[in-house]
Formats: C-alpha cells, sequence, structure tokens
C-alpha cells in the first residue's frame, strides 16, 4: 500500500514511517499542513494518515479540503486529544477513522487494513458471511459450520458478523468495543477476551481447525485454513 | 462635610453620615407630622375663632353703625364678659373708641394678621402675655382689632422646637456614634476575612476567615469563602496525592521496563530471550499508559463544559448495555447479575455516563464474592424527575467513614477490598457525575456496596 504520512513530530514521523515500511507499505511524509495537503492532491494514495494538530494549517483543515476537492482517500486522523467532542469533530470534517496518541503500533495498522479494505469487499450486498466451513446467514440471522447450528446470543451474532467482514484481518480490542458495542472507551477488565474465549468456544470448540486466532500484542483475527484463505 | 477624601471613604465614616441623615430624615418627619397634627391646628382654630368674630362686629357695623359697634365691643370686653378677647377700635385719628386694648400697637398698622405683646394687670401682678390679633378696615377710617391670648399656644410652639432641636441633636449624636461603632465592627470583620485572605494567598491553606458565630451575610459569606477554601485544599491534597500516585504507580513499571531492557541489553538478548523482555516492556508501558489514559479522562470530565455531544439519553439502555457487556465476566466469576430497570431518561454524554456505569459495574464484579455473589444494576427515574443508576454488589462494602474518600483518585481501601484495579475508577465516575449536575452517592448494601449516579432532571 502507498501511504501518506503528515506529522511534524519528526520523531513520531519517523516511527510511523519505519514501522510502516517495516509492514510491507510504501510512504511519503510531510511535515506541515500544506504540504500534505499538496501531497495527498497530487499523489495517489491507498490511505492518509494525518496528526489533528500542525503547523500553518491544521490536520482537520487538511481533511475538509481534501473532501471539498472530492478526495475520497480514507483518512486517519491521529490526536492527542481523546474528548468524545473532539472524536466527533474529527469525524465529521471527512475523517474515517481517529486514534488517540499513545496507540499501540499494532492497533494503527490493523485500522489502516480496515480502512483501506473497506470498500473493496463489496460486502455490504452479501446475505451471507463465509469463512472456511462457518457461514453466517444475515437474514435468517443464524450461524452454521460444517452444516452444523450453532446458537448464538444477539451480541455474539454482532462480534462473529465483525469478523467475518474482515477475514484474515487483525481486529483489536478496541475496534471491536467501538464497532460492537459502540464504545470509545477501553472497560477496567479486559471484558473483550472473555467474550472472545465465549464466542471460541460456540464455533472454534470440537472442530479440527480453529478460525478465531489470537495475534499476540495487538487483538484477534478471523481467517479460514490455510489452503482456502484468499486473502 | 469636607472631610480629607481618605476618610469619607472608610467604611466607618461613611455608614455614620448614612445613619445620621437617616435618623434625622424619620425623626424630622415624625416631628413635623406631630406639629401639624396639633401646634399647627390648635392655630388654625385660633384664627378661624378671630375671623368668625371679626366677621360678626363688621356686621354689627353695617347694621347699625358705630354706635351698635362700640355697644357689642363694650358688652365683650365690660366685667361679666367671659374668654380672654382683646379688642380695639380706632377712629380715623388713630384714637380709642372702644375696646380693652389701651392702644393699636406699634408698627402693626396694616395687615391682615399680627401678633404682639400684651402686659395684663391682674391686681398687684402684671403678666406679659402674647395675642394674636385680626385686624380690618371698618369705613369712614375706622379699624377693628380683633385679637386672642395665644401666650399658651406660644409657650407651647417654643417648648415643642425646643424638644425637636434636641430630639434631632441626640438623633445626630446617636447616628454618628453607633454609625461609627457599627462600621468599625463591619470594618473589622471585613479586615479579618481581608487578612485571613492575604495569609491563604501567601500560601498557609489551613487558614480559614472568622465566623462570629452571629449567622449574619458576613458569617455567611466567611462561610462560603471558607467552603470555597475547603475546596481548593481538597482539590490540592488531592493533587498532591494523585502526584504520589503517579509517581508509585506508573514509575514502577517504567522502572522495571527500564531495569530489564537494560539487562537484556547488557546480556546481549537475542531471539527467544529478546521476545520475552519485549513483550514484558510492551505490557508494562501498556499498564502505565492505562493509568495515564484513566487520569487524563478523569482531569478532561472535571474540567470539561457541557459540550454539544450531549444529547437525550437513557440511562436503562445504557445501564443495560454495559451490564450485557460484563455479563461474559460475571458468569465466569459466578456471580449472578440482576437487572432491574426501567426508561430513566436524562441529558449527557453517553459514552462518559457509560464509561462510569460500566466502571460501577466492573467494581461490583470485582468485589462481589465468587461463591454466591450477587449484583443488581437498578435504573430509574428520582422524584425529582431526575434520573438514577445504581450498581449494588454483596461483597465487603466500604465502611462508612471511607466513603466519603474513596472516591478520591488513587484511594484503595486495600484491606476491605482487595485492592485490586487503579484506583481510579470511582473517581472518574464521580466526576461524570458531577460533569452532567449529578452527584455520586455510596450507600450500604448491608452487605456490600450500593453505589448510585444521580443525574439531574432534563
Amino acid at each position: 500500500m502507498r501511504l501518506l504520512i503528515v506529522e511534524d513530530d519528526t520523531e513520531t514521523a519517523r516511527y510511523l514511517s519505519d514501522g510502516l515500511r517495516e509492514s510491507g507499505h510504501v510512504c511519503d511524509v510531510c511535515h506541515t499542513g500544506p504540504e500534505g495537503l499538496a501531497a495527498a492532491l497530487t499523489g495517489s494514495h491507498d490511505a492518509i494518515v494525518i496528526d489533528r494538530m500542525l503547523p500553518s494549517m491544521d490536520g482537520l483543515s487538511v481533511v475538509r479540503t481534501l473532501r471539498a476537492e472530492g478526495r475520497t482517500t480514507p483518512v486517519l486522523v491521529l490526536s492527542a486529544l481523546a474528548q468524545v467532542d473532539d472524536r466527533v469533530q474529527g469525524l465529521r470534517a471527512g475523517g474515517d477513522d481517529y486514534l488517540t496518541k499513545p496507540f499501540a503500533f499494532s492497533e494503527l495498522l490493523a485500522r489502516l487494513d480496515a480502512l483501506t479494505r473497506r470498500g473493496s469487499a463489496g460486502d455490504s450486498e452479501a446475505t451471507a458471511l463465509t469463512v472456511g466451513d462457518l457461514v453466517l446467514d444475515l437474514l435468517a440471522r443464524t450461524a452454521t459450520r460444517a452444516g452444523r447450528e450453532i446458537p448464538l446470543l444477539p451480541r455474539e451474532f454482532k462480534i462473529l458478523e465483525y469478523f467475518m467482514l474482515r477475514p484474515g484481518r487483525v481486529v483489536t480490542r478496541t475496534m471491536l468495543l467501538e464497532g460492537v458495542w459502540d464504545y470509545n472507551f477501553d472497560p477496567q477488565t479486559n471484558v473483550i477476551d472473555v467474550h472472545i474465549s465465549r464466542l471460541r468456544q460456540k464455533i472454534d470448540k470440537g472442530f479440527d481447525t480453529p478460525l478465531l486466532h489470537t495475534v499476540r500484542g495487538a487483538g484477534y483475527m478471523m481467517k479460514a485454513p490455510a489452503a482456502k484463505d484468499g486473502a | 462635610m469636607s472631610l480629607p477624601r481618605g476618610l469619607w471613604r472608610t467604611t466607618p465614616v461613611r455608614f455614620a453620615a448614612v445613619l445620621t441623615a437617616l435618623f434625622c430624615l424619620v425623626l424630622g418627619g415624625g416631628l413635623g407630622a406631630v406639629y401639624l397634627g396639633t401646634v399647627a391646628v390648635v392655630d388654625r382654630q385660633t384664627e378661624a375663632t378671630l375671623d368668625a368674630e371679626i366677621r360678626a362686629l363688621s356686621e354689627r357695623f353695617e347694621e347699625g353703625g358705630l354706635r351698635r359697634l362700640v355697644g357689642a365691643i363694650e358688652a365683650r370686653t365690660g366685667p361679666d364678659a367671659r374668654g380672654d378677647n382683646v379688642y380695639l377700635l380706632v377712629g380715623p385719628d388713630g384714637r380709642r373708641r372702644a375696646g380693652n386694648l389701651s392702644a393699636w400697637p406699634a408698627g402693626h398698622d396694616d395687615g391682615a394678621e399680627i401678633s404682639f405683646p400684651v402686659t395684663k394687670r391682674d391686681g398687684a401682678e402684671s403678666t406679659e402675655r402674647r395675642v394674636r390679633a385680626l385686624t380690618f378696615e371698618l369705613p369712614r377710617g375706622y379699624r377693628l382689632l380683633v385679637g386672642r391670648d395665644s401666650e399658651d399656644q406660644f409657650m407651647v410652639r417654643q417648648r415643642f422646637v425646643r424638644a425637636a432641636v434636641w430630639v434631632i441633636l441626640f438623633a445626630i449624636a446617636v447616628g454618628l456614634v453607633s454609625g461609627v461603632l457599627l462600621g468599625r465592627r463591619v470594618l473589622r470583620r471585613v479586615e479579618a476575612a481581608a487578612e485571613a485572605g492575604e495569609r491563604i494567598a501567601a500560601g498557609n491553606l489551613e487558614r480559614r476567615v472568622p465566623l462570629a458565630g452571629s449567622g449574619d451575610e458576613f458569617d455567611r459569606l466567611a462561610g462560603s469563602v471558607n467552603a470555597m477554601l475547603d475546596r481548593i485544599e481538597g482539590l490540592m491534597s488531592g493533587m498532591r496525592l494523585a502526584t504520589d500516585a503517579i509517581s508509585h504507580d506508573v514509575r514502577k513499571p517504567l522502572t522495571r521496563v527500564r531495569a530489564e531492557l537494560e539487562l537484556a541489553l547488557l546480556r546481549r538478548a537475542e531471539g527467544e530471550d529478546a521476545q520475552v523482555v519485549m513483550t514484558h516492556a510492551l505490557e508494562q508501558i501498556d499498564a502505565a499508559m492505562k493509568i495515564l489514559a484513566n487520569l487524563l479522562d478523569i482531569a478532561r470530565a472535571e474540567t470539561r463544559v457541557p459540550g454539544d455531544s450531549w444529547k437525550p439519553i437513557d440511562l436503562a439502555t445504557i445501564a443495560e448495555d454495559a451490564a450485557e457487556l460484563y455479563h461474559p465476566v460475571a458468569e465466569a466469576r459466578g456471580i449472578e447479575v440482576v437487572l432491574d430497570t426501567g426508561p430513566a431518561p436524562a441529558r449527557g454524554e453517553p459514552q462518559l455516563v457509560a464509561q462510569a456505569v460500566a466502571n460501577l459495574i466492573d467494581n461490583a464484579l470485582k468485589y462481589a464474592p465468587a461463591a454466591d455473589g450477587r449484583v443488581t444494576v437498578r435504573a430509574h427515574p428520582t422524584d425529582d424527575g431526575g434520573a438514577c443508576v445504581e450498581v449494588a454488589d454483596n461483597g465487603p462494602g466500604i465502611p462508612a467513614e471511607a466513603r466519603a474518600t474513596v472516591a478520591d483518585r488513587f484511594v484503595r481501601l486495600d484491606d476491605a477490598r482487595g485492592g485490586e484495579g487503579s484506583g481510579l475508577g470511582l473517581s472518574l465516575v464521580r466526576a461524570v457525575a458531577h460533569l452532567h449536575g449529578g452527584r455520586l452517592e455510596l450507600l450500604d448494601n448491608a452487605p456490600g456496596l450500593r453505589a448510585r449516579i444521580m443525574l439531574p432532571p432534563v
């Protein structure tokens, strides 16, 4: 993926670009708002990572201008501000996701991955999701694995749906909290792990190949056995 | 008054001046009213009597000429006549024709109403008495004077005026003295407060404004200033505590990480070994960051103002969602979660309120006993039209004396409640409640804790 990083702090910019290159991406780095805007308008990037506070033109103005120019490049806004209002403002300005500093690099990777693949899946039309031998019927709201129906609670169905819309991709705990519960905060106790382990009991227990995997230090991933994994 | 400007600006002097002016105004008004109701009435009556008399006499003159008039006057002044009236009729030459007055009073040739002294003989005694009289011009140059002894009225008026002067002087004296005394009293209390303020500004935060114990406005002012100081002192000590706690809670993991990384460098850790060290370092740093994030959340909730992200919320829905989030945790610990919710509309920031409720449930699940544990989550409207969400557990609870401070940052009741957690959960709940104009109540669930967020009416 070709990514544009707009970040005034050189240390952070270097750390971001190093990390993203390490993960196999190509990175352009800008340090000011106008520079970033020019780069975003001329280049063709798969996604933009932009700091909210930038000298001479703040990140949200850049995003607003970009959107006014009709560019739909996914934008992830980074910010040291975590207030709910700021988050709302960031998304309202045209940002696609909002990440508060300090963040785990794995969180950034997972979110960028989710952003860039958002449109490509073509899943909005699908009435059923399939990963390996697990099928989720979105109309009947049922899950079957290898032909055997798995009884799910409504919330478990939602979690599973969230995973199956992103097969082969890392899903972090905060992504689940935001996407499934609509919570923008981290609960004191790690409740997500407990939910996942219960879900795992239902969909993986008694089957030869597990579908729901733990990605150490990052989160979880739903993945079909290697042979069938197209991602 | 030509007081020096500086003196005029002091409270006692101004107070005295105002008080004196007020006294004089009230007393002057009162005395004036009394005067008008008594002395002035008598005066008017005298005048009316004289007027009637003069009219009657002049009618006699018109009916029967000089003779009739003289006769009438003599009848009124004769030995059997009653009353203290004075009569005098003089001819055009100024000579007396009739009456009991020897001569026309000097200097009073014309003018309708006059007043003059008369010497009255009563045997050997002679007294000078004051007479009020009306004069009347008759045809052919005759002049008539009808008067009345008004010595008594005059004396009364004189006494009245003298008394009034004394009263006013007394009022001025009392006004000035009491004004200065009262003003000084006020000034002393203000000065005491100002002095306390200066001490406090100089850094002596334990100082308080002294109370007189009278419960007056000054006491109320001092009370509210003291309450403010209590809050400032609370915040300051909270901050000190927080600083201590941060240096403990954040430095501990950072120190450990530092040591582990340093050791790993020293022994040139590679492969699996390095992985273990780095993973552990990440975990420690995450723990430290989580504490910082919690502190920031609280600080923001404490300093925020109602923002545009506020919307109508239902505490019941929020409580149900949060309970649902924690359901597997409760089940894993063998704790029964009971939901008892009814629509409880309020207004607020949904995420913050949800986080607060989640913290309460988190706490309750932490402290409810693993065997036979029971957590009750309630949401309902309150009697005052607000809304309330309550989370109760049957754990060890919080001793009554600790409930006031348990919501302060980093307060962990290590003995009573096991000492898990960051000690920030309830701080956030309280900050969120305050932000929404509500409060956090901690009650005894006998056994256990019953924590309740009360939000005001929409």
